[in-house]
């Protein structure tokens, strides 16, 4: 029975497909252009009826997949590789963003006794200097790892404040200075496109 | 009834060019443009629904349907394309013309030789 539902397949596409081509040729217009379009459905009906024969020497072939092949890149889909392309760009920048902050951290935890929970990373983004930070907000809090292990220290829960603006809690400080020179010395960036706020700890802590 | 304000819009901008063609010798081509888009624009909504059923019984079948969508995208390129070419054909520029049908084959070429390629490759290698 497999030979006819073979034909029986066949039979179905070749009239499906007439009818379809009878619909398009009455959508077509009248002028230069009508042959063009003629080429390509006779093409499609080659390929209709020479496509079974493919089946019947098992070859794997897949016309959608050649036909993208040969395709000009851009013929297919523009608007989608775009916007993969924008994305792609934004993740990239992402990373790298992130790469920073995480150098960042290192930078200052190593050599201060500060530590870092989070960062504001504006980077340019010409041609010519594509990349390169343009300015850099950091928001930094006291290290407690240095200190005694065995201490517990307890931190006084304030009034829990929600939706205020980061910055109100940072302070700026005096030993930003010298952060701002670390950081400028080891990422050459001028000193007053650094910006640092300090989280100080509340009063109520207690010390065992 | 759609037909009807098709069909009174065509004869009301014939109308006009008729009587503005002695008076203002530049004006016809602007209505005949105008006519021909809003045209266009009022049989856009009928037009998406023949393609549907086109591509919904495209689909139904064992084509392809990238290539399908093909022959659909070389009609609506040629259309266009004619649109262009007549409306500088009516304003007496033929040799503008050529060129934007120029312009339309070349393009319907590019959208059409991957297919011509692919079945070439079918055919060598069901021979081969």
């Amino acid at each position: 029975m497999g030979v006819i539902s073979f034909i029986n397949s066949w039979l179905k596409d070749i009239v499906v497909l007439f009818i379809l081509i009878s619909i398009a040729e009455l959508i077509m217009p009248k002028g230069n252009l009508k042959k063009y379009i003629r080429l390509v459905i006779g093409l499609l009906i080659i390929y209709t009826i020479i496509s079974p024969f493919a089946r019947l020497f098992r070859l794997d072939f897949s016309l959608d997949k050649v036909v993208f092949n040969y395709a000009k890149p851009e013929t297919f889909n523009s608007i989608d590789l775009e916007d993969f392309y924008l994305k792609q760009e934004k993740q990239i920048e992402k990373i790298y963003l992130d790469k920073i902050i995480e150098d960042l951290k290192v930078l200052i935890e190593s050599d201060t006794d500060y530590e870092l929970v989070d960062g504001d990373i504006t980077i340019l983004k010409d041609e010519d200097n594509y990349g390169e930070i343009d300015y850099l907000t950091l928001y930094l809090k006291e290290n407690k790892g240095n200190k005694d292990s065995d201490t517990i220290y307890i931190e006084k829960i304030g009034t829990i404040k929600v939706n205020l603006n980061l910055d109100k809690e940072y302070t700026e400080d005096e030993d930003d200075e010298s952060i701002k020179l670390l950081i400028s010395n080891s990422y050459g960036i001028e000193k007053d496109k650094i910006s640092i706020k300090i989280y100080k700890k509340g009063i109520g802590e207690i010390n065992e | 009834m759609e037909i009807i304000k098709i069909v009174s819009l065509g004869i009301v901008a014939t109308v006009l060019i008729v009587l503005l063609k002695e008076i203002r010798p530049e004006f016809p081509m602007f209505i005949s443009l105008l006519t021909g888009l809003g045209i266009f624009v009022m049989i856009l909504g009928e037009l998406s629904y023949v393609i549907e059923t086109l591509s919904s019984l495209a689909r139904r079948v064992n084509i392809e349907f990238a290539y399908f969508s093909t022959i659909l995208k070389i009609i609506g390129m040629a259309y266009i394309v004619e649109f262009g070419a007549q409306i500088s054909r009516d304003a007496g520029q033929e040799s503008i013309a050529m060129k934007i049908e120029l312009g339309g084959k070349v393009l319907i070429m590019v959208l059409a030789i991957p297919i011509l390629l692919a079945l070439m490759e079918l055919i060598l290698k069901i021979l081969s």
